[in-house]
């Protein structure tokens, strides 16, 4: 039959040739679709098969589109630097320097970020090691709360403006009046080409003054070390040489002075082997339990105002006079103690070492009278390379209030410091400040000072920003930008170099003074110059051969020495212990915050504090005797009252807490702060009394009334004893001196039956292959300070997210590093042990065969390993971990998700962690892990990746100690081993093999990857008590 | 049939074969209720708000609920495992009690076996919704995959679980249905209204009541019998496996395995007791599901009881014995730690209070025996409690010790899916004889109390033996 037709016009039907045009495929072309052409494949597709794929493709298109995956977006480099080679980390040696905390650095930068600071190995001074700040610091670069441009005070608040009006309206001011009354104040600067450019600055508008202070202050040290030994300066203690140190309230290894530093020296005399098996005794005087407290084999506690009387004690038990007047401690059995360490100094003169933290010019001069007496002078104490970090003086912002009242000073100008929040005098600062005709702030981000000043002109961060310092005298480093300006902001320097019209840059600024000055007699001084950037140390064997470089702007440093003469001191000193009466409170400086500069860094925040393992707080501490005497439970909150001002504290009963005595730390409670520190803590600087020559940190007659109210702390442990009630768990094993002299496996005894059934297993070759890798790490406990730098570090390097308060308070921080402290002993005054705990890569792990995925398993290489991918979060993995080291995103903690909204880490999200600027600082190598995945310690398997490759593209077996994981290369006490428990030669092995080396739950057949070397404290047996229970298990009531 | 004289009649009120139809479809066949219609408003509401919980915790994570690094596991598998142990009653009703030829069975085993299926959905909800991410729970299963393949870790007890639940309810569900099958046949047959006759037609498959009928019946429950009496034991096993397997002091226990099951059937009865007095008193089923039944369960909660009373003094004897610290310090935190309470909740919840059953007066008292099921009911969830979080908020590393407390939100889960179960258990019960109408009959002339007990009737056979 033909084909009916079916037309629909005339035209059509009669095929008129316009309409056969019309009819003709709209599209002339074929549609080039070879798959869909029946006549050559026999695939017998046709248009309908076409339509049929293409409604499935639209319908499954539809379908995925609806669940909004996320368009992130990757731009690649049109032109490639030089020096990024994408997946290749570049590093920069540099220095970090934050107001007195000094650490020589090297930075990992990847595609151009910085992402995590590594201690630089070459310096004389830190030797390799951090701290927690140092660690921390890389994210203050990525801080939200950073100033994007130059601002100048308006009407209400600050407007931006541009660095062309500000450089008009400042240097036209100056321009205006050279001969202005102006006044730098700055906190301690250590850098000879800084200091230079102030000296510039100062010589063209000549009545320019430098006032340096330090929050924190050690004015009273420098004032005594100029009177006894004419020199307003701290010297260069060599703890690594002392046999018997007493610490009269200086936290040594936590903030005072240089702590890595310290801790290096004081971890050398403290690691004992069977070779050589002594240490150092270590007495120390306080009364709040501080970080070097609570690692002394002898701690004694002692109220605030007795502090001068131990000094006086200890100078009359060695010299044998009688200036303590018969002033002696309350109790007893202290005396007996105080004794005793005279008669251990006694016995090691010229090789023993009294410090104080009092910021008391009496005491320090007792102080530097003991030392004398002892010969510590030249030996243990040297003047050489005297310590720069502290060059402040209390009588500067005091000076400067009265200046600036006085309508003396015309232009002020703030650098690296906030004397507004952190000066006892803030308030009168602040009220001041109006009165000077301008004044200029160089903060990198708002604080309470700069918010009094007409312009800001933020400075760089110092990873973006030129630098030298001079930590000790004749010891240099140098500092070098890792990444060009994020923001609109300039280097100080620079300002100051701009406003005294001064053409130069401050890098060739200070190239010139380097190459002009220490470096102008060798051969090649710009080669010499790069030589030391690149090292980023410049550290000649004659210390004071570049003394030229310094322009020092203070008065003379100098003098002849007035007296050694400590009688007027001793009366002073027994003069104030005789007034104090009733409850006394101390301030101190915590771990993380300083003085209140890195209130602005969530880390920081988050690290739990090393004694109390409180976060995101500061508190008062209490003893648990006042706490029940008082009817205080821990979380009260009580007004304390000290110097007729008063504040609301939450109260946190302390163990060690010298009784009748409470303490609290400075630096919190910042108002003008970004995200990162918004609302924590309560600022207590105003508390302090600078009526006297020096900042007194300690105040008696403190009264302190319950309000009823109770808060929670966030405390990452709440308890910390070993002892169940059954007897002690031997999770920590300890010994004394005399026993480890006795035997090498004292206190760890009993490991020998633990390993008696170690090899034991159905597997056949189980244990018996030794091929290739089986890494392991030894972690030693007498190293172990508890710092808290390897959980920082870990942090950055392996991405791991903050919480918050609140989820702390829930117990869900996400450390995979954790410092675990354990007390033993009396509530008065408690052995105290840390321990760092992370994943223990068990062997027999128990984690690996309960997971129903198989999403945490054994590698070939003994790690027990995490596939995120796979992970459905069962979380019974965590549940059946021994060690409780596994972690639990609970909510979208990381960012990694694409729940936006749907996200309720709001403390995460409220800290400024998820923004785009603040994750610039994860590091790329590590896969941030997503909501309602388990996560936990790798290893640092990525940078044990890197060393292979590198190894096998050079075609050589890797070394031993080639590479170093995060936490290991943070530690400032070089307690961490890690290597590769196959290579008989390797340090890891070694230290597995020492007799104080054990395992944790070892009896269990684990067999943890991880091992211990037991603690030795260097005491007499009787008074060991890490066997006793500290009865205060329930101190903390749960609430 | 033999029938010793010192049983109780099990059905009374001299019923003929019509009237128990008729008693037992009555409720089925009647316009629901008032008492119905707000008891299924109310369950479903509170069903909904557990579901609005559960949409929470998915939508913005398990940290909704309290747990934290140390208490990975909390009211989540406590109430999985509660729910999963009251199940087991049906299935050692309809199961063992079957091969063991008990008849008062036939009173409970319908709604026991309802129970079970219902129980083990709102079961099974757990351990999906306790999951981090549980869009991608179908990596539990073992199944070909393009990443590898990836196979799934066959030494998790977790992954038993998977295949001992999903057996589980596979198998309960087809004895339960099969066993329904005659009695949809029969409400089928007696009702009026085309369709609901058209409906129960379809779900009865078009039982005839012919003898082929019954005798493949008859084979079928033996088959499936045969097949539930191990899962009876296999399930609760497994599920005791999840912490017998692994190394927590308080978890890692030998005798977990037995003194689950027992522990399950305690549960399970004291769940059918709940059940069954107030569905007696509601629908007049009192001549069924006589006092006699009652007592025969609450026979079974004394030595399930007492099993289970064994195994926690066992437990503190080995903890002794053991000597070892940990195992030593969990025990003795259970009972005088911070949750002391959940401890001795439950020891008189589940071992002082049922040992109250020796009394004869007491175990057939309605009242007594239907505070009773509740009160074990509470105290084997307070065991789950005790065993799961009291275990591991103080394992081996004191820093690591934590307290845990729930949220709303978990606790409108669990309510929830009390909730669930009560509405569906409604439903059941106003759409399906609640008592097994066959069954029942079945035994009529050997346990009705026209035929056996104090009140029957002498036939004539009788007088022959004077």
């Amino acid at each position: 039959m033909a084909e009916k037709k079916y037309w629909k016009g005339l035209e059509e039907l009669n095929q008129a040739p316009e309409s056969a045009q019309l009819i003709q495929p709209e599209f002339g072309e074929e549609i080039p679709v070879e798959f869909f052409d029946s006549s050559n494949d026999g695939l017998h597709s046709n248009r309908r098969d076409f339509l049929k794929m293409m409604g499935f493709s639209l319908t499954a298109a539809t379908v995925a589109a609806g669940c909004e995956i996320p368009v992130k977006k990757v731009a690649p480099y049109i032109f490639k630097p030089e020096d990024v080679i994408p997946g290749i980390a570049t590093w920069y040696a540099s220095t970090f320097y934050n107001g007195g905390d000094y650490c020589s650095i090297i930075v990992k930068t990847r595609e151009g970020r910085p992402i995590k600071i590594e201690g630089n190995r070459d310096s004389k001074v830190t030797k390799g090691g951090t701290s927690a700040r140092v660690q921390a610091s890389v994210l203050s670069l990525y801080d939200t709360a950073r100033l994007r441009n130059p601002m100048v005070k308006g009407k209400r608040g600050h407007d931006n403006a541009s660095w062309a009006d500000i450089d008009k309206a400042i240097a036209g001011k100056l321009a205006a009046n050279p001969n202005a009354n102006i006044r730098i104040v700055s906190s301690t600067v250590i850098s000879p080409s800084t200091k230079k450019v102030f000296a510039a600055f100062a010589e063209k508008y000549p009545n320019t003054k430098v006032y340096t202070y330090d929050a924190l202050s050690y004015s009273g040290m420098l004032m005594a070390n100029m009177a006894s030994k004419g020199k307003s300066e701290i010297p260069d203690y060599h703890f690594e040489k002392a046999k018997v140190i007493v610490s009269i309230d200086a936290d040594f290894l936590g903030t005072w002075i240089s702590p890595i530093e310290f801790t290096k020296g004081y971890v050398a005399t403290r690691k004992v082997t069977k070779e050589k098996p002594e240490m150092s005794r270590h007495y120390h005087f306080e009364s709040r339990m501080s970080l070097t407290g609570s690692n002394a084999d002898y701690r004694v506690a002692v109220a605030p105002s007795e502090l001068g009387v131990v000094a006086l004690n200890l100078l009359d038990a060695i010299t044998g006079s009688s200036t303590a007047g018969g002033a002696k401690l309350k109790d007893e059995a202290k005396q007996a103690r105080l004794k005793e360490a005279a008669e251990w100094l006694k016995k090691h003169r010229g090789e023993s070492l009294v410090v104080s933290g009092c910021n008391d010019e009496n005491v320090q001069l007792v102080v530097n009278a003991i030392n004398d007496a002892l010969n510590n002078y030249g030996n243990t104490i040297t003047w050489d390379s005297a310590n720069m970090l502290r060059q402040g003086s209390d009588a500067s912002i005091k000076t400067l209030i009265g200046e600036l009242k006085g309508g003396q000073v015309n232009i002020l100008m703030v650098n690296d410091c906030n004397p507004v929040f952190d000066h006892p005098m803030g308030d009168q600062l602040a009220e001041a400040m109006t009165k000077a005709e301008m004044s200029v702030s160089f903060a990198g981000s708002m604080n309470e000072t700069a918010a009094n000043c007409t312009y800001i002109c933020p400075d760089h961060h110092f990873l973006e920003a030129w630098n030298d310092a001079e930590p000790k005298r004749g010891l240099y480093s140098l500092s070098q930008p890792t990444i060009k300006n994020l923001f609109d902001t300039r280097q100080m320097q620079d300002s100051l170099l701009t406003w005294s019209g001064n053409a130069m840059t401050y890098h060739d600024f200070m190239v010139q003074n380097w190459v002009t000055g220490p470096l102008a007699g060798k051969a090649d001084a710009m080669g010499a110059f790069n030589n030391a950037l690149q090292i980023g140390l410049y550290q000649p064997e004659n210390g004071n051969v570049i003394e030229a470089v310094v322009a020092t702007l203070t008065a003379a440093t100098e003098m002849a020495p007035a007296t050694t003469d400590v009688s007027s001191a001793a009366a002073n000193i027994l003069g104030m212990a005789k007034k104090a009466s009733g409850v006394e409170i101390q301030f101190y400086e915590s771990i993380a915050i300083g003085d209140g500069r890195y209130a602005d860094n969530p880390w920081l925040h988050e690290l739990p504090d090393p004694v109390s393992k409180i976060t995101w707080d500061n508190y008062l501490n209490v003893s648990p005797a006042y706490a029940r005497e008082n009817k205080i439970e821990h979380g009260d909150v009580v007004t304390v009252s000290v110097n007729g001002k008063e504040v609301k504290l939450p109260v946190a009963i302390q163990p060690g807490q010298a009784n009748n005595t409470v303490s609290v730390a400075v630096g919190y409670g910042r108002t003008m702060v970004g995200k990162g520190g918004a609302g924590v803590g309560v600022n207590v600087y105003h508390l302090l009394d600078a009526s006297g020559a020096c900042v007194n940190y300690m105040a008696a007659n403190v009264t302190i009334t319950n309000t009823g109210e109770n808060v929670k702390l966030a405390q990452t442990q709440t308890h910390f004893s070993l002892n169940d009630g059954l007897g002690q768990r031997r999770i920590v094993k300890e010994t004394t001196l005399a026993e480890y002299k006795k035997s090498p496996n004292a206190g760890n005894e009993d490991r020998a039956e633990a390993l008696a059934w170690k090899d034991i297993t159905f597997y056949p070759d189980y244990f018996g292959k030794k091929n290739g890798f089986n890494w392991s790490m030894a972690i030693d406990l007498n190293s172990c300070v508890g710092c808290g730098a390897c959980v920082i570090s870990c942090n950055a390097e392996n991405n791991i997210p903050i919480v918050g308060k609140n989820e702390v308070i829930r117990s869900r921080e996400m450390h995979w590093m954790r410092i675990d402290r354990y007390y033993a002993g009396t509530e008065e005054n408690p052995e105290v042990v840390y321990q760092p705990m992370l994943c223990q890569h068990c062997e027999n792990a128990p984690c690996e065969n309960v997971c129903p995925v198989g999403a945490t398993n054994h590698s070939s290489e003994g790690f027990n390993q995490m596939a995120y991918n796979r992970c459905i979060g069962t979380r019974y993995c965590a549940n059946n971990c021994p060690y409780k080291v596994r972690r639990f995103n609970w909510f979208d903690y990381g960012g990694a998700d694409t729940f936006g909204t749907m996200n309720d880490a709001k403390e995460t999200e409220n800290r400024g962690l998820l923004e785009d600027l603040t994750r610039m600082v994860l590091n790329p190598d590590v896969t941030v892990r997503s909501r309602g995945v388990i996560e936990k310690c790798s290893f640092c398997v990525q940078r044990i990746q890197e060393a292979k490759l590198g190894a096998k593209k050079e075609n050589r077996e890797l070394k031993d100690g080639e590479f170093r994981v995060a936490c290991q290369s943070a530690c400032p006490a070089d307690a961490i081993t890690f290597g590769n428990s196959y290579d008989d030669t390797s340090a890891v092995v070694s230290e597995a093999k020492d007799e104080r080396t054990f395992g944790i739950l070892e009896e269990f057949h684990w067999v943890p990857s991880v091992f211990y070397k037991t603690k030795v404290r260097n005491k007499d047996k009787a008074d060991h008590k890490n066997e006793e229970a500290l009865d205060i298990m329930d101190l903390y009531n749960y609430k | 049939m033999f029938v010793s004289p010192l049983r109780e009649p099990l059905i009374q009120g001299h019923k003929t074969y019509k009237q128990i139809s008729d008693d037992i479809c009555a409720p089925v066949e009647a316009a629901p209720s008032k008492a119905w219609m707000i008891a299924v408003t109310l369950s479903g509401l509170l069903a909904l708000t557990g579901f609005t919980m559960i949409g929470i915790t998915i939508t913005y994570g398990i940290g909704m609920w309290g747990l934290n690094k140390t208490v990975g596991w909390a009211w989540d598998i406590t109430n999985f495992v509660w729910w999963i142990g009251i199940g087991h009653a049906g299935t050692l009703i309809s199961a063992i009690l079957l091969l063991f030829r008990q008849k008062w069975r036939t009173g409970v085993n319908r709604s026991a076996e309802a129970m079970t299926i219902f129980a083990v959905i709102c079961a099974g909800l757990f351990p999906i919704i306790h999951m981090g991410r549980v869009w991608l729970a179908f990596f539990i299963f073992p199944y070909p995959n393009t990443r590898g393949p990836v196979w799934v870790n066959f030494n998790s007890p977790l992954l038993w679980d998977v295949f001992a639940i999903s057996t589980y309810f596979t198998v309960s569900l087809v004895f339960w249905y099969t066993g329904l099958i005659p009695d949809l046949a029969l409400v089928r047959d007696r009702t009026t209204s085309a369709f609901k006759k058209r409906m129960y037609n379809i779900f009865s498959f078009g039982w005839k009541g012919t003898a082929k009928n019954w005798q493949r019946f008859e084979s079928i429950s033996l088959v499936l019998a045969g097949l539930s009496t191990p899962l009876v034991l296999s399930v609760h096993t497994i599920v005791s496996f999840d912490f017998a397997t692994s190394v927590i002091p308080g978890w890692h226990t030998t005798i977990f395995p037995p003194y689950f099951v027992a522990g399950a059937i305690f549960s399970g009865f004291a769940m059918v007791l709940t059940l069954m007095l107030v569905v007696r008193k509601v629908f007049n089923l009192q001549e069924y599901i006589t006092l006699a039944h009652i007592e025969s369960m609450n026979k079974v909660i004394i030595l399930t009881g007492s099993i289970v009373g064994v195994a926690y003094i066992t437990e503190l004897f080995t903890a002794w014995y053991s000597g070892n610290q940990y195992e030593q310090y969990a025990f003795l935190n259970r009972s005088t730690g911070p949750y002391w309470w959940s401890y001795w909740g439950m020891m008189t919840c589940n071992v002082v209070s049922p040992q109250l059953f020796w009394i004869k007066k007491l175990r057939r008292n309605i009242v007594f025996t239907f505070f009773m099921s509740i009160f074990i009911n509470v105290g084997m969830w307070f065991e789950r409690f005790v065993i799961i979080v009291t275990s591991t908020h103080r394992d081996f590393i004191p820093s690591s010790w934590t307290m845990y407390y729930p949220t709303i939100v978990e606790i409108f889960i669990y309510l929830g899916t009390i909730g669930f179960f009560m509405t569906l258990f409604l439903i059941f019960a106003k759409v399906a004889p609640v008592i097994a109408v066959a069954e029942v009959k079945s035994i009529l002339k050997t346990s009705g109390d026209q035929y056996t007990g104090p009140d029957a009737i002498h036939h004539h056979d009788d007088h022959h033996k004077h």
